[in-house]
């Protein structure tokens, strides 16, 4: 296989390495942004958002904001186990079997709630089956000072403001280890800490 | 030229660089680089797979923390244990730590929890017809209807025939329907044997003997001793508590005589080989010894006693024992040495001879003579050993069959069609029965015969109690609801004996009917089974109510709070006698057996004094040339559980075989036949005859034969099915006790051979050039306490050292302590998601267990040094073996041999001293394996955790069809270890020392705010949590004060290949043999 000149060698040397690239890329894929559709359009800023109050057209005093639930009323377990948990749906239904109850969205919740099905969220922050994850264990981690070394935000930023819940970290390995190596973190870079 | 040939081609493929002879490098780059662009533009469009998270409609309360495990203490095969769930499903079964002495915990406690998700249990009650046309489903309605009617004509023609029940709640609950219905109880076990409590009756006026306590034994003295091939028995942790060099009192000696090398016997410091039939001989010619020639104990001067025993002088016996009158003389003086402080015990193989009760007697003259009754060594307060009924009465119920005397037979847990013996023609009188129904779990070579099958939940979904040595009763409750449309046995009797106007059963059924006290819509809590069982309980055991909640929390009740009110039947006579007695007069009822012994007057009864001529006989001649003993399969035992893949895959501690049944032979007699393992045989036993392979079963009697029991069901399910063959069908019987000891055989070569599953290639170590199991004697131990870990030191490294900071996991292993019993490789297959591989496979040499229990026979020194005939096992060394069993594991080398040859850091060091390897990392090169000398890292050949459903795959490999069928069916994936992976196909993958416990023991001390610290003893791994003699200590080795760095830094401690340098973190503490006579 001759190729007939220099700038067509060094296009397909070229076209390799650009290859390799895209498949490395690919292989650390940054899931930065991933905002999949999900069963109810539920918006994190109506719940935990800040308020907004105003007064619409006919003079009613109406809060466009959310009402600072904060993130435990409904991710109960974070501090307690592995997983933060999605709230069942009697949790929701502890206001919703009061408020909004003519929007479209609420009508879909009470849809599940009365035919006693799940909601079928789909996993936003989704890691690999073999990485093995802790809430518990980053949440109760103390600096020196007693003090608590990550809150919620630290990954999950602001969420509470999103009207459709997406990734808003890069969520890959290297973004993971690049905070474990913070000298202030005292975290493990072991394999096993994550992968067993 | 043909036309075809003068078609245009397509250029390319005319000149493609791979056809041609050489690729060369340029041409390789191009290429490359345009298969790397296609794929990466063919992947750009991909995502990762977008899975669905559902929470819960409404929480149940309790499951408040998910991804924590939840820990119930119940019941599994007789022992006390603890069940860790994870939302709601059993994932492990282990002992309960509550329990002192790890009670009776066996292999088969902890794999029934793969019998739990079993997908071939029946899923709910069957009309089955007798085998004519399909199973047919019914409900449970239907099959309770035409009990119930039964029951109600109390005709006396109801026959429930069950397995020994020891709990005194359902012991009461049968006793009650036998009594208000007119019902018959017949209890049978096939393995069951009466005859020590038929001796000590005889002798003693009592159905039992106190029960020995090993940890205050110095002597023991077995024939055919079984207590760690059954450890049932609870013995193992005491026996090995006094097996340590430093021992108070000293160390323990162990003498075994024994026909068939048994895992007892292996761990014996002296061994004497005597064929099965003549070990009673022996007994009667050693208490002759003490007795009469001696004249040493209380019995000698008794005239009843010397003329009983007359017959058996050393010198009548010598010619058929094959012992010389000094080994007699050894012996005696070795008991009279430690009289007082020693134990002489027998074995159920043993006894399950036709002279059993001979060697019983002789056993109790012994123990009696030597005042070892009275002594430590036997704990007369402990409740002793339940004796096990022995088949008189299903041989009496059989012919109550035939006569036409029982017109309803229910069965629960009993499985006669395959288990008694072909010639007490069972199978044959269930056709004069009107009314066949089986509680038991599956369509089992029984309950095909019968007309329904009502299938009892497994024991982890129903509610149940039982009664034990050493603990007095505990209780099984579930620990998830039934899997499938099933009923706990206790519920069925109680539900059904209700219906019929039981009494008892009608006051619990009375109860569940009971509604709710806070929503009276809704029946109360709690089956009628659970009400009967509390109550029973509540009442005559534990004794109010909050005293029920905490023996639900710890799972059991010690003996000490129910001395004198277990039963609540017959009260005791006086605190100093048998506080129960047995229920019923039915031969075959279970008798419970009390606590309380009298010891004054523990001595020979005067009926005793005259039955001793008739108990001791005449020394008996061995039935042939060759004699045959059938012993209970270590793993399967019984054979009930023989479709447990973890159990059929558990090698036998000292065959090493899997998955199979093969007749052992003497390595003497196996060499004059010129035979090689696998060879077919044919064993013949009166007109049965046998075809299986051939084994080289080392320290076997030369006259003598051992085929194990349990294997060749044809009924159990698609995984046990036909598995080896049925040797029950060779016990004979003899005065109404099943005969499978030392049974006339003849054995002739078939001419086939079939290749046995075995776990392990050359039996015998030469510890010359290869010091890789620490061993010696006492008396060298006691000159210089590292005798044993002599080895070559000290090999270059090229490893540079590593800091050690924090904690550096490490492992003692007490050589001394481990008995091979296997416990630790059934734990370490649950806990780590391993999967059951299959006899190909392992013949293949791809057995995928992490830790195996390495089974080796010492090489004695030999002037001139062992050449390569050692591999073969040579006649001199088998014949007499030195056993030592050395549980192997990946030993987490500091300077890993693994490690340097991945070419894709896939396994690597971690901060605190594991090995790791990261499955999403490996590739599968195997070069890791291949450097690995410990040889501990498996490989996955196939996809075992998924079904493979691609035709072509399946259509290439067969045997990935055979993997699905033992992993993958219904439920079984619901076994699995949340915390662990399951790996896939194309994995390396080895011990990880469990490290998902200490990942989680290190969140618990975030949680408690402790900053991952641990304490010595947060982590347990899996095979420490399992192993009863506490052989395996687990711990931090940078922490001096740890006791797993306590035990390295023993005298006794050895790394293995310290010449290479590898530095494991496994340290092994050398076996010493009591060789002080």
């Amino acid at each position: 296989m001759k190729l007939p000149n220099k700038p067509m060698q060094l296009a397909v040397v070229l076209g390799a390495l650009a290859g390799f690239g895209v498949l490395a890329f690919l292989m650390i894929n940054p899931k930065q942004g991933y905002a999949p559709k999900q069963p109810i359009f539920f918006q994190h800023k109506r719940m935990a958002g800040d308020p907004n109050w105003v007064t619409d057209a006919n003079g009613k005093e109406v809060n466009l904001g959310g009402y600072q639930i904060p993130c435990r009323y409904c991710h109960t377990m974070p501090y307690e186990g592995r997983h933060s948990t999605l709230p069942s749906t009697d949790i929701c239904m502890n206001c919703h079997s009061v408020v909004g109850q003519d929007k479209e969205w609420v009508l879909v919740l009470k849809g599940y709630w009365e035919r006693g099905e799940p909601i079928p969220w789909v996993k936003v922050h989704d890691l690999p089956d073999f990485v093995y994850y802790d809430h518990s264990a980053h949440l109760n981690a103390v600096d020196d000072k007693g003090q608590p070394k990550l809150d919620c935000v630290n990954c999950h930023l602001d969420v509470k403001n999103d009207s459709v819940v997406q990734v808003r970290t890069k969520f890959n390995m290297g973004w993971c280890v690049e905070c474990h190596r913070k000298p202030e973190m005292a975290a493990s870079t072991d394999c096993v800490t994550c992968h067993r | 030229m043909s036309a075809h040939e003068e078609t245009p081609r397509p250029v390319a493929s005319a000149k493609l660089p791979i056809l041609d002879n050489a690729l060369a490098r340029r041409d390789f780059l191009k290429l490359g680089g345009g298969i790397a662009t296609t794929a990466a533009l063919t992947t750009l469009g991909c995502q990762p797979p977008q899975e669905n998270s559902l929470p819960f409609v409404e929480m149940p309360e309790g499951l408040r923390t998910q991804g924590r495990p939840k820990f119930y203490a119940t019941v599994s095969a007789g022992a006390p244990v603890l069940v860790r769930t994870r939302e709601g499903r059993p994932i492990l079964i282990t002992p309960n730590p509550a329990c002192p002495a790890k009670v009776g915990v066996s292999v088969r406690a902890q794999a029934a929890l793969l019998d739990l998700y079993d997908p071939d249990r029946a899923q709910g009650p069957l009309s089955i017809r007798r085998g004519k046309g399909n199973p047919l489903k019914v409900d449970w309605l239907t099959v309770g209807t035409e009990v119930v009617r039964q029951l109600k004509a109390k005709a006396g023609d109801v026959v429930l025939l069950t397995e020994p029940i020891t709990g005194p709640a359902t012991t009461t609950l049968i006793a009650d329907l036998v009594r208000t219905l007119n019902i018959r109880h017949v209890s049978y076990s096939p393995l069951g044997s009466d005859v020590q409590t038929q001796a000590a009756e005889a002798l003693f006026g009592r159905p039992y003997l106190p029960r020995p306590n090993l940890a205050h034994a110095a002597l023991i003295v077995g024939f055919g001793a079984e207590f760690l091939d059954q450890p049932e028995t609870g013995m193992e942790l005491e026996f090995a508590k006094r097996r340590e060099p430093n021992a108070e009192g000293g160390m323990s000696r162990f003498i075994q005589l024994e026909g068939r090398l048994s895992l007892t016997g292996a761990n014996a410091d002296t061994r004497i080989r005597v064929r099965d039939s003549q070990l009673a001989n022996v007994a009667a010619a050693l208490a002759h010894t003490l007795i009469v020639s001696r004249k040493y104990g209380p019995l000698a001067s008794n005239e009843a006693v010397i003329a009983a025993l007359t017959p058996f002088a050393p010198s009548d016996v010598q010619t058929p024992t094959g012992l010389t009158a000094q080994v007699f003389e050894r012996l005696a003086d070795e008991l009279i040495n430690a009289a007082g402080r020693a134990v002489v015990l027998s074995g159920i193989t043993a006894t399950a001879t036709t002279n059993g009760l001979t060697l019983e007697t002789a056993v109790a003259l012994i123990n009696l003579t030597l005042g070892n009754y009275e002594g430590p060594a036997f704990d007369r307060q402990a409740l002793c050993t339940c004796a096990t009924p022995g088949p008189a009465a299903l041989a009496s119920l059989v012919e109550a069959m035939k006569a036409g005397q029982v017109k309803t037979l229910i069965l629960a847990g009993v499985n006669p069609v395959y288990d008694a013996p072909r010639a007490l023609g069972f199978a044959e009188a269930l056709a004069s029965v009107e009314l066949l129904v089986s509680l038991n779990d599956r369509l089992d070579e029984t309950s095909r015969l019968c007309d329904y099958l009502a299938p009892a939940s497994h024991p982890l979904e129903s509610w149940s109690d039982t009664a034990m040595p050493g603990i007095a009763v505990a209780v099984a409750q579930p620990v998830l609801r039934p899997l499938y449309d099933t009923h706990g046995l206790t519920d069925i009797l109680v539900s059904w004996g209700a219906s019929a106007g039981s009494g008892g059963a009608l006051e619990a059924a009375a109860l569940a009917a009971r509604p709710d006290a806070k929503n009276p819509a809704q029946k109360s809590a709690g089956s009628a089974g659970y009400h009967f069982i509390r109550n029973h309980l509540v009442t005559h055991v534990v004794g109010d109510a909050k005293s029920w909640d905490d023996l639900l929390r710890s799972g059991f009740v010690a003996e000490a709070t129910v001395i004198g009110r277990w039963t609540g039947l017959t009260p005791p006579a006086s605190p100093n006698t048998i506080t129960a007695r047995p229920l019923t007069t039915d031969p075959g009822m279970m008798p419970l057996i009390g606590i309380g012994f009298d010891t004054n007057t523990f001595a020979l009864t005067d009926a005793g004094l005259q039955a001793l001529p008739t108990l001791m006989g005449k020394p008996t001649a061995s039935p042939a040339d060759l004699e045959l003993q059938l012993y209970p399969h270590f793993a399967l035992h019984d054979g009930r559980q023989a479709n447990n893949g973890w159990l059929q895959e558990l090698p036998d501690p000292i065959t090493r075989l899997t998955w199979a049944s093969a007749v052992s032979i003497a390595p003497k007699r196996f060499a004059e036949m010129g035979l090689k393992d696998g060879d077919l045989m044919e064993v013949s036993v009166g007109e049965v005859t046998l075809t299986l392979p051939a084994y080289r079963h080392a320290g076997l009697h030369n006259d003598q034969l051992a085929i194990p029991l349990g294997q060749g069901r044809t009924h159990c399910g698609e995984i046990g099915k036909n598995v080896g063959v049925n040797a029950f069908t060779l016990m004979g019987q003899h005065t109404g006790r099943f005969v499978r000891a030392a049974l006339p055989v003849t054995l002739k070569k078939q001419g086939g051979f079939q290749q046995l599953p075995g776990a392990q290639g050359a039996d015998v170590i030469d510890r010359k050039p290869r010091p890789l199991v620490p061993l010696t004697t006492l008396a060298a131990y006691q000159k210089n306490p590292k005798s044993g870990t002599e080895q070559e030191e000290g090999g270059r490294t090229i490893w540079p050292e590593r800091e050690k900071k924090g904690p550096q996991w490490g492992m003692a292993i007490d050589l001394n302590k481990c008995t091979g019993c296997a416990k630790c490789v059934v734990g370490c297959q649950a806990e780590n998601n391993i999967p059951v591989v299959g006899p190909q496979t392992i013949i293949a040499g791809r057995e995928m267990s992490w830790l195996r229990i390495d089974r080796y026979y010492d090489a004695p020194e030999k002037a001139g040094g062992w050449g390569d005939e050692v591999w073969a096992g040579p006649l001199d060394v088998v014949e007499e073996p030195v056993t030592v069993f050395e549980p192997m594991l990946c030993q987490h080398c500091e300077n890993a041999p693994c490690e340097t040859v991945c070419p894709f850091n896939a396994t690597m060091h971690s901060e605190d001293g594991l090995n790791q390897q990261v499955y999403n990392r490996c590739v599968g090169t195997r070069y890791c394996a291949n450097n690995c000398p410990f040889k501990v890292r498996r490989y996955n050949w196939f996809e075992y955790s998924k079904a493979q459903t691609n035709p072509l795959f399946s259509l290439v490999f067969p045997e990935i069809k055979a993997h699905a069928i033992r992993n993958t069916r219904g439920r079984m994936q619901m076994k699995n270890n949340p915390e662990v992976t399951v790996r896939s196909r194309g994995v390396m993958e080895k011990c990880s020392f469990c490290v998902q416990r200490i990942r989680e023991a290190r969140a618990e001390s975030t949680r408690q705010g402790n900053k991952a610290t641990l304490k010595d003893g947060d982590v347990v791994t899996a095979c420490m949590e399992a192993c009863p003699t506490e052989a395996i200590v687990f711990g931090d080795l940078n922490d001096p004060n740890s006791r797993a760095a306590k035990l390295c830094a023993d005298a006794r401690s050895m790394r293995l290949l310290e010449s290479v340098g590898v530095k494991p973190a496994v340290h092994y503490l050398t076996k010493v043999r009591n060789d002080n006579t």
